[in-house]
């Protein structure tokens, strides 16, 4: 008689766990928006390709309007790879996860903008590379928590690396600044693409099985 | 010591909640302000039968609220938790942390 009421308790408590359990992974699963990996790598390409434009000698008087375009291309190719990607699924361009994802990573990303004005504007444009590489960092380090636990350790870490790069930028001098943009905004969105497209493959053919 | 007679309130809210689908509804959307339909299918790879049965009984019961319109061509649903919803899935929620924490007194 003891034992089964012990079994019987057991069972309650291990259900009760298991619906616990149920519900927060509904709410992670709801509240986390899909980055597929082909947008870093996109995003990585377009950065690769402006640190190739603006080391070519007569082309590196115009860096910063090479990085400002290639930034404008990177994200509308990013924008419309994740958008594709929720309407492959059905689901709605800009609700729940994803406008909240826009939202965290729109706060440094605007500081960004009004920084780079202003830095340009006294003259302090060396401290410029810097400034995007450590508020982008802390874009995708906050956006990172609107992802899903699958990915999101790996954009939170991309998102630390390009702090660490723009910290280590207000501190090379000019020469470098090219390479280090392109060492974070073209390499790091690579490599972490790869990264990120191998976790989601790996997701979907557990779900399958 | 015999259980507590259920109120007829508590045995509404358990059939209602209690279901696998409908907690799952309910738990996504108390973190969206709303969700589509679309978006609550993929959430829990259910047919679109199944959704709509498990979504109008917890409509039915006041739990949530769907608003029906047209984007384009496309008719599209969208569902939001209403504050009695919330409120059943936090007496729910502490329903379940009372028995985990009876049962390890146990």
């Amino acid at each position: 008689m003891c034992d089964m009421r012990s079994n019987n308790t057991v069972a309650i408590h291990s259900h009760a766990l298991g619906t616990l359990n149920y519900i927060r992974a509904s709410i992670e699963a709801a509240g986390a928006c899909a980055v597929p990996g082909t947008a870093g790598i996109a995003m990585g390409a377009v950065g690769m390709a402006a640190t190739i434009l603006a080391s070519i000698p007569e082309l590196a008087a115009y860096w910063m309007a090479i990085w400002l375009i290639a930034a404008a291309i990177a994200s509308a190719v990013g924008a419309a790879l994740i958008a594709r990607q929720r309407s492959r699924g059905g689901l709605t361009l800009y609700s729940g996860p994803a406008r909240k994802f826009v939202l965290c990573l729109a706060p440094p990303l605007l500081a960004g903008a009004v920084l780079t004005g202003v830095l340009w504007q006294a003259g302090e444009s060396r401290l410029v590379p810097g400034a995007w590489l450590l508020l982008y960092g802390c874009a995708v380090l906050s956006a990172s928590m609107m992802t899903s636990t699958a990915v999101m350790r790996l954009i939170g870490a991309m998102g630390t690396l390009f702090v660490l790069f723009g910290v280590a930028a207000f501190e090379l001098p000019l020469r470098w600044h090219n390479l280090i943009l392109g060492l974070g905004f073209g390499a790091l969105h690579l490599v972490f693409g790869v990264l990120i497209g191998r976790v989601n493959r790996g997701e979907s053919a557990e779900w399958q099985t | 010591m015999p259980a507590a007679p259920r109120s007829g309130e508590d045995a509404k809210f358990d059939r209602l909640v209690y279901e696998r689908v409908r907690l799952g509804i309910m738990s996504a959307l108390a973190v969206n302000e709303q969700l589509s339909f679309n978006e609550l299918k993929a959430l829990f790879d259910v047919s679109d039968g199944n959704l709509s049965a498990h979504a109008r009984k917890l409509e039915e019961a006041g739990y949530i609220v769907c608003s029906k319109f047209f984007a384009g061509r496309r008719p599209k649903s969208e569902y939001r938790l209403t504050p009695v919803g919330r409120k059943a899935l936090y007496r729910y929620l502490e329903h379940i942390e009372a028995v985990i924490r009876a049962t390890r007194r146990a």
